[in-house]
């Protein structure tokens, strides 16, 4: 698994313009001003999870080309077992989301202040929400054979989840006939706890990045399931 | 790919999305716990389907549902996804579950009793259309093994086919050679004798030119007549020195050959299938068995031919049923004889041939 996990990084720091554009530029959110009503940064916060979600799905791409070129149908000759493969790749995206993640709640505290407790819960969620985000990325490649139809059905999908899952805005917006739909989407719940967090109820805070981690696990059930074409 | 698309478990996981989100749409979870448990109830499904070994953990599944309806009502529809997975899989504790749901639960709610019937029902015709598609596909598989084993039978037959009239050229020019050698030749150097003795007594005769002619030309056509004989003659081994040759090259030395009755009346057809089972069996012991001693007996007793070959090394492991045997006793069967084993202590092989094969009698 350590020798997936270093040449995951290593092919990924390989390309230093799309490793900048995907970590370094999202971090505008940070620009965009806590409005005067609103106790915490949900705004930015959501905006980042978007972020996040684009990133992770951008990173998975590797997964899908090496289907593509028939890369996994040597990577399977070789020994090295499917789970190695699928956790090498996936720690190696955690982790370069992690510190994306670590960039922005350090630099956000700075930039927005207010209580430090919604920042460590904030870094939780969006800890639990990467995994997601990696879990949905694997799960969503499973559907297509090639890359360029993937991400143009994501980029649509990602921006009605966003829409409805209050990550483009904040879920005390979105009427509640809509929150029935928008319950079966992931990204609801990650923007729900942490609008519990601001609200202070942290039972149904966790509650909620315990659901977030259920459909990681269940994304991660389907998605790992070994395909060759 | 279309095929797949629409097989009988691709529309059943359409079927467990659509009650999901109906399930949901029943419970309008107003609580982050209820919503948590339609999660679980999924992750269990996702599971039981992706890792199909499991599908015996789903009594604990729907046990779990089962202690959670106690406190949250809604939990007694999430264990029913797991319970038609089971019907769809045709086990037997499914349906029992199945019928403590209706008759326990939800007899006095019309609309989760109308949910659970569709769902029920649905999931049956999925599961019949399934187990019909899987028992199609067996037959299939059977098919094509029966006819892959047909095509190479009729080649070894062939083969076989092939092999037979080689042995009968063989066989026809070793008696041409025979009858020259013992009719013709015989005349020949009767005649050439007669010349000599002629010679002896009529000393005149020595130098005349015709009679010198007439010798020259005798001994010429006894030298042709033996270099004939040498070249008609095959040089390689049939019929009963075949099968003898095949006992006394088998390594090792074990094996105890006995023979009764003439075995002069027997033909070359006869011999080409009793050296054929004898390779056969052979090769089978060498391969299978780990004897001390092989006995071999071979009794011409009118009506029959009867050849019985016998080892004492039966391995207790060794269960596979050869192709080689079953393919010798379709010929000998083809011929009107029969070839059975018995394996008990020792293996027993035994060929049973008519003295008159009914290939010959057609002829």
């Amino acid at each position: 698994m350590t020798t997936v996990f270093n040449l995951v990084l290593k092919r990924i720091t390989k390309q230093k313009l799309t490793l900048l554009l995907i970590t370094i530029f999202p971090l505008v959110v940070l620009v965009i001003p806590k409005p005067a009503d609103f106790e915490t940064p949900l705004i930015s916060y959501g905006l980042i999870g978007l972020v996040l979600f684009f990133s992770a799905f951008l990173f998975s791409k590797q997964i899908i080309d090496d289907r593509q070129y028939k890369t996994i149908v040597r990577i399977a000759a070789s020994p090295l077992s499917h789970r190695d493969y699928l956790l090498g790749h996936m720690l190696a995206y955690l982790v370069i989301l992690m510190l994306q993640t670590t960039v922005f709640s350090f630099l956000g505290y700075f930039r927005w202040q207010g209580e430090v407790s919604f920042y460590l819960y904030g870094y939780v969620s969006l800890f639990f929400f990467n995994i997601m985000a990696i879990s949905f990325s694997l799960f969503w490649h499973t559907f297509f054979k090639r890359y360029g139809t993937s991400i143009a059905i994501f980029s649509i999908a990602v921006n009605v989840m966003s829409l409805l899952g209050g990550l483009s805005f904040p879920l005390r917006f979105i009427p509640d006939n809509i929150k029935i739909i928008s319950l079966v989407l992931p990204t609801y719940w990650y923007a729900y706890s942490l609008e519990e967090i601001t609200n202070k109820d942290y039972f149904n805070a966790m509650m909620a990045l315990l659901i977030l981690l259920g459909f990681a696990i269940i994304f991660l059930t389907i998605g790992s399931k070994r395909r060759f074409e | 790919m279309t095929k797949k698309a629409f097989s009988p478990t691709f529309l059943l996981y359409i079927l467990l999305s659509i009650f999901y989100l109906f399930t949901l749409w029943i419970i309008k979870p107003q609580d982050t716990v209820v919503f948590f448990l339609w999660i679980i109830s999924i992750i269990s499904i996702v599971l039981r389907v992706r890792l199909h070994n499991n599908v015996n953990l789903m009594t604990i599944d729907v046990l779990f549902f089962f202690i959670l309806t106690q406190f949250f009502n809604e939990a007694s529809l999430l264990m029913i996804p797991v319970v038609l997975l089971g019907v769809f899989k045709l086990r037997k504790e499914a349906f029992i579950f199945l019928a403590l749901i209706v008759l326990f639960y939800i007899r006095f709610d019309i609309e989760k009793l109308l949910l659970v019937s569709l769902s029920f029902i649905s999931v049956f015709v999925i599961s019949q259309w399934e187990y019909q598609r899987i028992e199609h596909f067996k037959e299939l598989d059977f098919s094509r093994q029966r006819h892959y084993r047909l095509e190479r039978e009729k080649d070894l037959l062939i083969a076989s086919q092939d092999e037979l009239s080689r042995i009968s050229v063989l066989s026809e020019r070793d008696r041409i050679a025979q009858t020259l050698h013992d009719d013709l030749g015989h005349e020949l150097t009767a005649s050439l004798l007669a010349l000599r003795a002629f010679e002896t007594l009529n000393k005149d005769v020595v130098g005349n030119q015709s009679f010198i002619t007439l010798k020259t030309r005798l001994e010429k056509a006894i030298t042709s007549l033996k270099e004939t004989i040498l070249h008609t003659k095959p040089n390689e081994n049939y019929g009963f020195d075949r099968f003898k040759a095949l006992i006394d090259d088998f390594e090792p030395k074990i094996i105890k050959f006995t023979h009764q009755g003439n075995l002069l009346e027997l033909s070359e057809t006869h011999y080409y299938l009793l050296t054929s089972v004898l390779k056969e069996a052979l090769t089978n012991i060498q391969k299978h068995a780990n004897p001390t001693i092989i006995e071999i007996n071979l009794t011409t007793d009118e009506p029959v031919v009867r050849l019985i070959i016998k080892n004492d090394g039966v391995r207790k492991d060794d269960n596979q049923r050869g192709f080689g045997l079953m393919y010798m006793r379709k010929k000998v069967e083809a011929l009107g004889g029969h070839l059975t084993v018995q394996k008990s202590f020792n293996f027993t092989l035994y060929c049973i041939l008519p003295c008159h094969l009914e290939s010959e009698e057609r002829l």
